[in-house]
């Protein structure tokens, strides 16, 4: 029934996006290439490195779409994506999505939807102390779970943001947003901004973020604690030849509050475990109590992450993007991630393919079996993604145009279908060696 | 990190000295030359990440609220 009202939600949010779609009004003017050597650039000539969220130029457009438009004509554009996530750690999530955007001269606003429908029998379900028993009723789903721990939930997101473009060189981006299941809540608030100098092939970029969160348990009605984070960003993107471009960005979080799960306990000792036939993982040999305590974590975490990025045309329309994350908390986690795409963007379709690594360190309170007694440590954990971890993704996109935009009213309508795999591998953590992912999504988008 | 940095102050350096045009960029405006080609794909593969890898948080850009069951 849960899903029933997510889809439900999703479709209403996806026909609200569409309702404007092809062929009601016409479209925002999009740049055209320059057909001159003219050194005096017009304000559409340039190409924003930073124009990842903004209509971008296709150079095989119809030479009509350059038609200007009143402002007062540009009709809406939006998407809507379905998609679901499995991975050999019985965890299921549906996702659908929603997007929905309007312009106005140099304003624009723009509201997304996001409903998860989660399904968990987890390492960190079976082996909770409480979720992993048989006819625990887990408040978050409403149902009594037969299957040796099986919890459920739905979480809704709905963001509602307005931007600012002045054409030149110059954007600010508002963005709020809430978020809610059962058992967590979040508000957050943000503000971006960029603009372009140096003839515009520089642009500077900075944002920061305000979060609110909210925390309780499903089994555990007392239990009400919460988490505060801020996140700040800062960045340079340069054009340096007529086929690559480069990006840094340095990114900051600190984050101050509860930052466990009032799931997840700590066992002690050189514990063993048994796995029932209901498949819920019990413990012996520990020290102490064999349902352990709950995790200890430091209140306050933060984080930084340094990012370099390279976009390298190797045709027209053929590009290979490459960047390379570092990563550094407070807590000791250290990771790396490079990562390579090759894109594609023809007329009618577009194509990526992607691998990423990742590599991280564990944090300096991570033990993968704490052998001596609590009182020995000030903090513990059971979150393998606290660990050292291994990752390996492969992404691959593809999206096909269902509908061509007949007049400078139409919009286009883009099919598309993205597929990615995850493999992670935990050294030294005994529950789960490695887990394998998989999320694929499907969707439909009206573009200009 | 450091060997990252490095490579980044000597690309913004060498770059210094050239002078792109407007009319020189069609290839860049292309999508596939965008640092995010397809953002809303790219936000949902960050939220499965910011679940999966201890040392992945987004950034400080629009809408990154979050919240999780911690079942994952």
């Amino acid at each position: 029934m849960q899903l029933a009202r997510a889809l439900l939600f999703v479709a209403v949010m996806t026909i609200a996006a569409s309702a404007q779609a092809p062929g009601d009004t016409p479209p925002t003017p999009p740049p055209a290439p320059t057909a001159t050597g003219s050194d005096t650039p017009s304000a559409d000539d340039y190409r924003d490195v930073l124009a990842g969220e903004k209509p971008t130029t296709d150079p095989a457009a119809p030479e009509s779409s350059t038609t200007a438009a009143s402002s007062d004509e540009i009709p809406v554009t939006g998407t809507g994506r379905f998609g679901v996530y499995h991975d050999s750690d019985a965890t299921t999530v549906m996702r659908g999505l929603a997007t929905a955007v309007k312009q106005w001269d140099h304003w624009s606003v723009n509201a997304t939807a996001v409903v998860d429908a989660v399904t968990s029998a987890s390492v960190d379900v079976k082996t909770s102390p409480a979720l992993g028993k048989v006819d625990v009723v887990t408040g978050a789903s409403g149902r009594s779970s037969t299957s040796g721990g099986e919890m459920s939930d739905t979480r809704y997101l709905g963001t509602v943001g307005a931007g600012w473009n002045d054409t030149h060189g110059h954007a600010l981006n508002l963005t709020t947003s809430a978020a809610t299941e059962r058992d967590y809540a979040s508000i957050s608030a943000g503000l971006n901004g960029s603009t372009d100098v140096a003839d515009r092939t520089v642009t500077l970029l900075g944002g920061f973020t305000v979060t609110d969160n909210w925390i309780s348990s499903v089994l555990d009605s007392t239990l009400h604690r919460k988490m505060y984070a801020i996140g700040w960003s800062g960045g340079v993107a340069r054009v340096i030849t007529p086929t690559d471009a480069v990006r840094l960005r340095y990114d900051g979080k600190l984050s101050d509050g509860y930052q466990a799960s009032p799931y997840r306990s700590v066992r002690f000792g050189d514990w063993t475990t048994t796995t029932l036939s209901t498949g819920q993982i019990t413990f012996a040999n520990t020290i102490g109590s064999a349902d352990g305590l709950p995790e200890n974590y430091p209140e306050t975490r933060v984080s930084t992450a340094l990012t370099a990025e390279w976009v390298h045309a190797l045709a027209l329309g053929v590009g290979v993007h490459t960047s390379v994350r570092a990563a550094h908390d407070s807590w000791g986690v250290d990771s790396l991630t490079p990562s390579i795409d090759l894109r594609i963007a023809k007329t009618s379709w577009r194509m990526q393919l992607g691998y990423r690594f990742y590599a991280q360190t564990q944090a300096n309170f991570f033990e993968d079996k704490y052998t001596m007694d609590p009182s020995m440590y000030t903090n513990y954990s059971s979150d393998k993604e606290l660990g050292r971890e291994v990752g390996h993704l492969g992404a691959f996109d593809v999206a096909t145009t269902l509908m061509d935009p007949e007049t400078a009213n139409d919009a286009r309508m883009m099919l598309f279908f993205h597929t990615e795999v995850f493999e992670y591998s935990y050294p030294g953590y005994v529950l789960l060696p490695s887990r394998t992912s998989a999320f694929i999504e499907a969707g439909l988008s009206w573009e200009h | 990190m450091k060997l990252v940095i490095r490579f980044v102050l000597v690309v913004l350096a060498v770059a210094g000295c050239t002078h792109v045009r407007p009319s020189q960029r069609e290839k860049l405006a292309n999508p596939s030359m965008q640092f995010q080609m397809d953002p809303p794909a790219e936000s949902q593969r960050d939220s499965i990440l910011e679940i999966t890898e201890g040392g992945t948080y987004p950034s400080a850009g629009p809408g990154t609220a979050g919240a999780g069951c911690g079942c994952n």
